[in-house]
């Protein structure tokens, strides 16, 4: 057994990681929707805290967590509606549980700009040069985790997996774009 | 259940002893009180955004970084809402923080627009014109954000009506495309009315708030209503990388005699010496290593 994390594991072994996964034992690291949900949120909160203050302050900390609470809710209703369309059959808690495993390409996007902003002589530069390249990387891996989360995780067949992963995402879209929307920040910046 | 691993309540240890740090360290720089040409001097920053639209910190935390950062006065200018800004300002009361100024960047594609000591909501489905008489109709300041090329067809025609114009942004750190720096001085000095001279950091994350910051000349005593005041009459200054004035001559003039340096305005995380250094280093390794190693032994 390795000692690295299941989200660490899963970076380098998708698909392999995610047939372990969905195989453990109850309390051998069988993940759980707490479980992911609060490692995330509390992932966010550190990257707030150090990116803001170079440091981690408990207030920014905490807060970071109350303030994107939203985001695993967000996509625990994306999870929920690509497996209502595609996989009704499963049950939501085990497939949220298995996808929030696979948050690992964020927590190095986010340990890394966490990183340059404390430790690079000029960080401003670094992350300006850096920044657009490290996201397109995280959103191309966390889809790769994606579908290796509904195609090994949860044994769906190809093409069901790749359903439920362009489902999640548009859904995801869908719901951040209506966000700004009913914002009112998005309609006035579309050219007229 | 499986107790813990060593390696993971190492790394446990070590995220905790960040946090100690992040208690201990986290201060704030005094903020003497300074006069020049007869006027309480503040160092403001109009234009902050939070995690409602493209942020990371909350209302709340806008207010700590402002302390953090040696801002006097901070506009907090949500896109096209006021409602984050109302939150701040009651939070900073509470705490005796700086002096915040409800406001919104008002944004559309045509134009964006900082206008800040409103109250409510100014729309963006309007035209400039529109947007600026709304503005002064709740007695608030109009000042254009980043007024770069591509927002000159809309701005320049009602540039005059404004009362501000950023003059210095991050964008003077690092220009993009058509979004540059010189195209905000040009808009500032070839106004034919006088316009406040506003620096912004134009806050969305990291530590640079007041990066690019306003000296304000307000009338004491030192309020709200006091630095809109000042707004409005153009009494302000700002500097450029390179330590050249912009602002109001007479005060520019007054500064040359008795020069003020900003608290500071730089990109760098200030450390309050090594062992605030060791402690943030190794917060950062111990949050690695808790999620990166596996928390239940073999």
């Amino acid at each position: 057994m390795s000692v690295f994390s299941a989200p660490a594991r899963l970076l380098t072994s998708p698909f392999r990681g995610y047939a372990d996964l969905a195989n453990a034992e109850e309390g051998d690291g069988r993940p759980t929707v707490a479980g992911g949900m609060l490692r995330f949120l509390f992932v966010f909160g550190a990257f707030v805290s150090l990116t803001a203050t170079g440091r981690l302050a408990p207030f920014e900390l905490v807060s970071g967590i109350i303030s994107f609470s939203y985001v695993p809710v967000l996509h625990a209703i994306a999870v929920a509606i690509a497996l209502r369309v595609v996989a009704p059959e499963i049950r939501f808690a085990r497939a949220f549980a298995l996808y929030a495993e696979g948050y690992g390409p964020w927590f190095l996007f986010m340990l890394a700009i966490a990183g340059g902003s404390l430790f690079a002589p000029d960080p401003a530069r670094l992350l300006a040069a850096a920044i657009g390249w490290m996201l397109l990387i995280a959103l191309l891996w966390g889809a790769l985790l994606t579908y290796a989360c509904f195609r090994s995780g949860l044994a769906l067949s190809r093409q069901r997996a790749a359903g439920a992963t362009a489902v999640h995402f548009a859904v995801v879209a869908v719901l951040v774009l209506g966000f700004f929307l009913a914002a009112g920040q998005l309609l006035p910046i579309i050219p007229r | 259940m499986r107790a813990l691993s060593p390696a993971f309540l190492v790394a446990t240890a070590l995220f905790v002893a960040g946090v100690i740090g992040g208690l201990l360290f986290d201060d704030a720089p005094p903020r003497p009180v300074a006069h020049r040409a007869g006027y309480r001097v503040l160092e403001g920053d109009f234009h902050t955004h939070t995690g409602w639209s493209d942020g990371s910190l909350s209302p709340l935390g806008i207010v700590r970084q402002a302390n953090r950062r040696g801002v006097d006065v901070v506009a907090l200018t949500e896109h096209n809402t006021v409602l984050p800004s109302k939150a701040a300002r009651i939070y900073s009361r509470i705490i005796g923080g700086p002096l915040v100024l409800t406001g919104e960047e008002v944004t559309t594609f045509r134009f964006h627009v900082i206008a800040i000591g409103i109250e409510s909501t100014v729309s963006p489905n309007q035209p400039l014109e529109g947007v600026i008489a709304d503005v002064h109709a709740q007695h608030g300041i109009a000042i254009a954000a980043h007024p770069v090329r591509r927002f000159w067809p809309a701005l320049l025609p009602m540039r005059e009506k404004l009362d501000g114009a950023e003059v210095m942004h991050p964008i003077a750190y690092s220009e993009r495309g058509e979004w540059r720096w010189e195209d905000m001085v040009a808009f500032y000095e070839q106004s034919r009315a006088p316009l406040s001279a506003i620096g912004s950091s134009d806050y969305h994350w990291m530590s640079v708030l007041g990066l690019c910051r306003t000296l304000v000349f307000v009338r004491e005593p030192v309020s709200e209503a006091s630095v809109l005041d000042a707004l409005r009459e153009h009494r302000t200054v700002t500097f450029d990388r390179e330590g050249k004035a912009y602002g109001d001559a007479a005060l520019v003039a007054a500064l040359r005699v008795e020069p003020y340096t900003p608290r500071t305005s730089d990109y760098a995380y200030r450390g309050a010496g090594t062992a605030d250094r060791v402690l943030r280093t190794l917060g950062w390794l111990g949050l690695a290593g808790m999620l990166l190693l596996r928390a239940r032994k073999r």
